[in-house]
């Protein structure tokens, strides 16, 4: 019994590693599920949940809290759906919403910039240039989201139990690694971390409410 | 039969989880033994190339490349060393001086700032701010020294293969997971990363005898063959050359040099 966050940069075979890791332990793997789960809650469009998990905030952000409204519904949703137990989460925030609660395993896959670029290049059918400048625009919003939101750099390794580089280790060794990881003791569900994520999840339910009745 | 560098955080029980891994898959492990040696071939206080390769760069340094030539002095002795192999390294810039070499498995230890601060205060006997101050300091220190020297900050992921925070994990953890990754095929020695390490060795001992006089050399070495390029004016390039030649034609390993001249911009 566990949970698992992953969080990948973009082009970095993130998505596939977190269906293998889901498949091999049996555990229910989700991702968009929770936005789709947010979308529906809070009756706000899935694409600007999407815009305020994914993009850079605007000027218009920071004077507004738009963007804190939204990715604090989606957290709500998150924790909702996460404590079914026996769970991948793969995308965006999973370890910044985790961060208070014990014996989740928080993972981070990374690749070279130049293995981003021919995977991007092969999957969107663009030319190199035009790959690393959007891989370097992707990477930049990341940046400025996660600072924005909890002041810390999402590279900041501090964050994670475990950062893989798939370069030389490469997809199925992560996925292997993944599972050895997560079937320690220390990353098994415990009273204390059910308790812990219930708590959160209180709190979120109380922030959500307040905020539709108030908007 | 492979290598492993362990880039640890201050105080994050780096040295046991390097210690007790090499144990466990038979290897040697070094890291002091490395600056020992180097002490002893270049004939410089260990204590000066500790702070070479541990203190930030002063204002000196910049001017003088002195951090730089003892830095030339240890990654030599650490190429030197690393081609015994079955090596556990743990220490100072190991990730750093193994660039390139992909069956190196470069792992980082991080731990959680509050459990670096007890360890400070039990081990240093200090109280809980000054411990704070102590660690913030090094972790400053060690982000300077890494950006001077090689422009990239030693905290990003990107230099390593594993990162792994040890405080769910545990040293026994970090351990067996350390050794399971250490046994994929990736991470196993091969003769082609041999004779990859056996060029950069060549490389490094050639900068290392000419870094007096060319700081900013740039040395590399393919199959023997040494290339040289260094910066100078064009009418200097003859007599650049055969001085360059001769300090590095008879050093181990080297078959030919070649020099290479990049103008003065005017």
């Amino acid at each position: 019994m566990g949970i698992i966050t992953i969080s990948r940069g973009s082009y970095s075979r993130g998505v596939e590693i977190a269906q293998k890791v889901a498949e091999k332990l049996e555990y229910e793997c989700i991702s968009r599920e929770i936005l789709l789960k947010a979308s529906k809650d809070f009756n706000v469009p899935e694409a600007e949940l999407l815009h305020a998990i994914q993009d850079a905030p605007s000027i218009f952000d920071h004077v507004k809290d738009g963007k804190k409204r939204y990715v604090a519904f989606i957290r709500h949703a998150f924790l909702e759906h996460i404590k079914k137990d026996n769970v991948v989460y793969h995308g965006y925030a999973g370890h910044f919403f985790t961060r208070e609660i014990p014996n989740i395993l928080k993972v981070r896959i990374i690749a070279n910039m130049d293995y981003r670029v021919k995977v991007l290049m092969e999957r969107e059918n663009i030319s190199e240039e035009e790959a690393r400048k959007l891989l370097y625009k992707i990477d930049i919003e990341r940046r400025k989201w996660s600072m924005y939101l909890y002041g810390m750099d999402t590279n900041i390794t501090e964050l994670y139990d475990l950062v893989l580089h798939i370069d030389c280790i490469n997809a199925d060794g992560a996925v292997e690694i993944i599972c050895d990881v997560a079937k320690r003791p220390c990353f098994q569900t415990t009273p204390v971390s059910k308790r812990k994520l219930k708590e959160l999840l209180d709190a979120a339910k109380n922030y959500s409410n307040n905020s539709v009745s108030a908007s | 039969m492979g290598i492993i560098t362990i880039s640890r955080g201050s105080y994050s029980r780096g040295m046991k989880i390097a210690e007790k891994l090499a144990e466990k898959l038979g290897y040697e492990c070094v890291s002091r033994e490395i600056l020992l040696k180097a002490s002893k071939d270049f004939n410089i206080p260990e204590v000066a190339l500790t702070q070479a390769i541990q203190n930030a760069p002063s204002f000196l340094d910049h001017l003088k490349h002195g951090k730089k030539k003892y830095i030339a002095f240890i990654r030599k002795t650490f190429l030197e060393y690393l081609q015994r192999d079955n090596i556990v390294y743990h220490g100072m810039a190991g990730h750093f001086f193994t660039t390139g070499l992909s069956n190196v498995f470069k792992v980082r230890i991080t731990a959680d700032l509050e459990y670096r601060i007890k360890v400070v205060m039990k081990r240093e006997n200090v109280s809980q701010e000054e411990a704070k101050k102590l660690l913030e300091d090094l972790d400053e220190a060690r982000r300077k020294w890494s950006m001077y020297l090689y422009g990239i900050d030693t905290r990003t992921p990107y230099l390593y293969d594993v990162v792994l925070h040890v405080d769910c994990l545990q040293v026994e953890g970090a351990v067996e997971l350390l050794y399971n990754i250490s046994k994929r095929s990736c991470f196993q020695t091969t003769e082609e990363s041999k004779s990859k390490l056996k060029d950069m060795l060549i490389a490094a001992n050639a900068y290392s005898v000419i870094v007096n006089k060319f700081p900013d050399a740039n040395v590399k070495c393919k199959d023997g063959v040494v290339l040289v390029s260094v910066e100078s004016s064009l009418s200097a390039e003859k007599k650049l050359s055969k001085n360059l030649t001769k300090l590095i034609k008879d050093l181990d390993g080297v078959k030919e040099v070649k020099t290479y001249v990049i103008p003065f911009e005017t």
